[in-house]
């Protein structure tokens, strides 16, 4: 797989994903960048993996764990613009508005529920892909979604009886 | 539940901004690796530095260097004139009069409580808009060590160190201040030309009042014409207030804000205006226009929960002992507020003491060493 034209696809995925899992856009978009320099440094090792993308992901989450001190350590100036170097903000906005939202909701979840599920939901592997990203069983990986569908459920029946 | 699932892979479907050049991915790798293999050219280029430093007479440092507070440790007159200075923790930076200055918790969206906005965008969701409703500026406190060091200046007598990211056409710039303990982050709206602005809110980078009112040294004289007030077992001394009674306010129970509340709370406060700068428990969160700032007044706090609650905010500077008091400052959330939690001394419990940063710091510094039991 050709590592540029995957990381300009896997980017902005990585990004949004994420956002989602953090709610905050310039901590993620700081990890994000970081992830990718590794996966650039790794690629040959990365790139033969069933999902790099979600790898990437979570390698970010870690860096986003360790306070952006490690990204921050080696960063340079870098500055980039939209590809056809105009601005993209109105609808980059709404976007970040939609990830931002749904963190919210994922706010409700444990660290682990939010790893498994924006890996399974967000970014559609499987249940053994997921286990493998994360060092974990399969088995661990259906519990935990299981629990984390059960804990949305319940928050929004909880919200439904309080708006009645 | 299958909504919540639905968006989140509809959102990283979706994607957010695009991917950073190839190339600057590229030099960065390459940037990365030979940090990792040449630690002696690290060493080389930071002789380097210093040679050029001492040339040009300054000294770049990343200790803590607090200066004489009660001679020149707030930098008087880098307020731009029609500009407000805002202080948070051991910072100030000065801000166009007019711009809002929400609290991190101010917003309904979880966005952080460590950090302050100065002048963000707000989006329909009641979160900050951070993408083109620039300029705005942010404060944040800084972790040692975890700031690049490539690009430095000296402002205001302090090492300021720089880095400049561009993402989707706008523009952010990142200063770094190991000496005041913050991070300024600031940002120019997409297809403006760099700015005016930020170089003069980074001109206006200062130490806080807080930090005159905190540091060791002389106990000020109580100034004649002051009161003296007590509450609860706690007394203290207090400006004069040009013939407006003192107010004791009962407030209802909240369930945001800096100090949540179960129940009623009653406090006194000497000043005219609120205490607490932003505006911290509107529903659906924060909204303009809604923003006073605290001025030279005191507010104490009795109510055990609230007190609670302060201690849960980590000490910011040194706990020291006045009139038998043990009296710890600690990270307020709010802004232009010294906050201090009061101990000991046979005090019938502890107390928050809510201390306003008007002017250089001294009127504060003179306050909290008016504390003693009553």
């Amino acid at each position: 797989m050709d590592f540029e034209e995957w990381y300009r696809a896997a980017h902005p995925r990585v990004l949004a994903a994420l956002v989602a899992y953090c709610g905050d856009y310039s901590a993620a978009s700081e990890a994000t960048d970081e992830a990718f320099v590794r996966a650039f440094s790794r690629w040959a090792r990365v790139g033969a993996m069933a999902s790099p993308a979600g790898w990437t992901f979570v390698v970010a989450r870690n860096v986003l764990r360790r306070g952006i001190a490690r990204s921050a350590r080696n960063l340079v100036a870098w500055s980039h613009q939209s590809s056809d170097g105009s601005p993209v903000a109105v609808d980059e906005s709404a976007r970040v508005e939609a990830a931002l939202e749904v963190s919210r909701a994922l706010g409700l979840l444990t660290r682990r529920q939010r790893d498994v599920v924006v890996l399974y939901h967000g970014f559609d592997l499987t249940q053994d892909c997921v286990a493998e990203l994360l060092g974990i069983s399969r088995s661990t990986v259906a519990t935990t979604l299981l629990d984390a569908r059960r804990a949305l459920g319940l928050r929004l029946e909880q919200k439904g009886e309080t708006c009645v | 539940m299958s909504d919540t699932l639905d968006r989140l892979h509809a959102v990283v479907e979706g994607g957010l901004g695009s991917a950073p050049p190839l190339e600057e991915l590229r030099r960065r790798v390459r940037r990365s690796a030979l940090t990792r293999r040449a630690p002696v050219m690290a060493a080389l280029a930071a002789s380097v530095v210093a040679a050029v430093v001492i040339a040009v007479g300054h000294r770049p440092t990343n200790s803590r260097v607090v200066p004489s507070a009660l001679t020149h440790a707030v930098t008087e007159g880098v307020t731009p004139k029609g500009w407000s200075p805002v202080a948070w923790r051991n910072a100030e930076v000065s801000v166009p009069d007019g711009w809002q200055v929400p609290l991190g918790q101010s917003f309904s969206c979880g966005t952080p409580a460590d950090r302050l906005w100065l002048n963000p965008g707000l989006s329909m969701a009641g979160c900050p808009n951070v993408v083109d409703k620039a300029p705005y500026a942010i404060l944040r406190p800084l972790l040692p060590g975890t700031y690049p060091k490539e690009h430095w200046e000296i402002v205001n007598g302090m090492t300021v160190y720089s880095n400049t990211r561009i993402r989707d056409g706008q523009r952010t710039l990142y200063e770094y201040v190991p000496s005041l303990g913050v991070e300024l982050q600031m940002a120019k709206a997409p297809g403006t030309t760099a700015g005016a602005v930020e170089s003069r809110i980074l001109g206006s980078l200062s130490y806080s009042p807080r930090i005159v009112a905190l540091e060791k040294g002389p106990v000020p004289e109580v100034p004649d014409g002051w009161r003296r007030l007590s509450f609860e077992g706690l007394t203290l001394e207090v400006p004069p207030r040009d013939g407006k009674p003192m107010t004791y306010s009962r407030y209802p129970a909240q369930a945001c804000g800096p100090y949540p509340t179960m129940g009623d709370w009653v406090n006194f406060d000497t000043d005219t205006k609120y205490f607490g700068g932003a505006p911290s428990c509107v529903p659906g969160g924060w909204s303009a226009g809604a923003w006073s700032r605290a001025g030279s007044g005191v507010e104490v706090d009795a109510v055990p929960g609230r007190v609670a609650l302060g201690t849960r905010f980590p000490v910011l500077g040194a706990c020291s002992t006045i009139h038998g008091l043990r009296v710890c400052p600690y990270t307020a959330p709010a802004y232009d507020v010294l906050d201090v939690r009061v101990s000991g001394g046979h005090l019938p419990h502890a107390f928050l003491v809510q201390i306003g940063l008007a002017g250089t710091g001294m009127t504060a510094r003179t306050i909290l060493h008016s504390l003693r039991k009553a």
